[in-house]
């Protein structure tokens, strides 16, 4: 029952916000939707076929988990399973995981990965991210 | 460890708090004490905010895993375990063939049991590793929408990763 209430609140609060930008409730989630799919076909190429077998079933962020708990080494190599699996492991934020953990272990390996497979534009993102992320593990050392 | 004593049944006062969990999917019902489903952060929210009744179905989950999730609630719960004792019941709920793992992870992440939900990464975690791709593949039955070329330009591009395997 409350767990209705809820969610008739967030659909408020979205109906409010869509309202706040001079937008109709109903444009507002319009848009939104229109931004996911446009962010979704861009992150798969185009590629809805493509699919995960029994771990289709399983939510990304624990698709993830189990990668991180894999050295990159494992992970790179699952990589040639098939195209969406080679999509999840490319996964910046696994990397910059992996990049985290290797900075404190001294495994430089997984560097290959960043200089081999990633555009420049994004490598140069990805050293900034690290950057930022290093310095607040730092902050919260 | 895993199968309780009779006396224990007995020793549990009729004063204790019970839930009912129900499995939608084959309608199976498991009375647990309170103190072991709260373990779950999700029934933990139902309860404290009055949502639950004194039926919590739980969709999603069969009563197979329900069980097992049970189990692993149970043990944890108990303040008499040794840590040693804890991660030899753990490796016995986890030794299970793959597709119960993800039920098992899927129920964990619903229920939103933290222990669980490690202990089974990292076991399917380690049905992965070392394994060459082909083989991870057919576990998973994982079509392969690879190109012989495209495939070969992959591994290429990630030789380091395959050094040792076919």
């Amino acid at each position: 029952m409350c767990c209705k209430a809820n969610c008739r609140r967030r659909d408020d609060d979205s109906a409010q916000k869509g309202l706040g930008i001079g937008l109709q409730p109903y444009q507002f989630q319009l848009l939104v939707a229109a931004v996911v799919r446009s962010a979704a076909a861009s992150v798969d190429g185009g590629n809805a076929e493509s699919f995960t077998g029994a771990f289709d079933r399983i939510p990304f962020d624990i698709f993830m988990q189990i990668l991180k708990i894999l050295a990159p080494k494992e992970s790179a190599k699952l990589s040639a399973v098939c195209k969406s699996w080679k999509l999840v492991v490319s996964d910046n934020r696994l990397w910059i995981t992996f990049f985290r953990i290797g900075l404190s272990s001294s495994v430089i390996s997984n560097c290959v990965y960043t200089h081999t497979h990633l555009p420049a534009i994004v490598q140069r993102i990805m050293y900034l991210l690290m950057a930022v992320n290093t310095y607040l593990t730092y902050l919260t050392l | 460890m895993a199968s309780a004593p009779e006396n224990e049944k007995n020793a549990s006062a009729p004063e204790k708090k019970t839930l009912t969990l129900k499995s939608m999917i084959n309608n199976e019902e498991f009375v647990v004490d309170e103190h072991v489903a709260l373990q779950s952060v999700t029934i933990k929210n139902m309860v404290d905010s009055d949502c639950a009744g004194d039926v919590i179905p739980v969709p999603t989950i069969s009563g197979e895993i329900l069980a097992l999730v049970i189990e692993y609630c149970k043990n944890h719960a108990n303040p008499s375990a040794s840590e040693d004792d804890l991660k030899k019941a753990d490796a016995g709920i986890v030794a299970k063939d793959i597709y119960t793992l993800i039920d098992l992870v899927l129920a964990a992440n619903f229920l939103d049991i933290k222990g669980l939900l490690e202990v089974t990464s990292q076991k399917i975690a380690d049905s992965i590793k070392d394994l060459p791709h082909q083989d991870v593949r057919e576990i998973f039955g994982v079509e392969n929408d690879y190109t012989p070329e495209e495939e070969a330009a992959v591994r290429a591009e990630h030789d380091w990763a395959f050094e040792g395997f076919p």
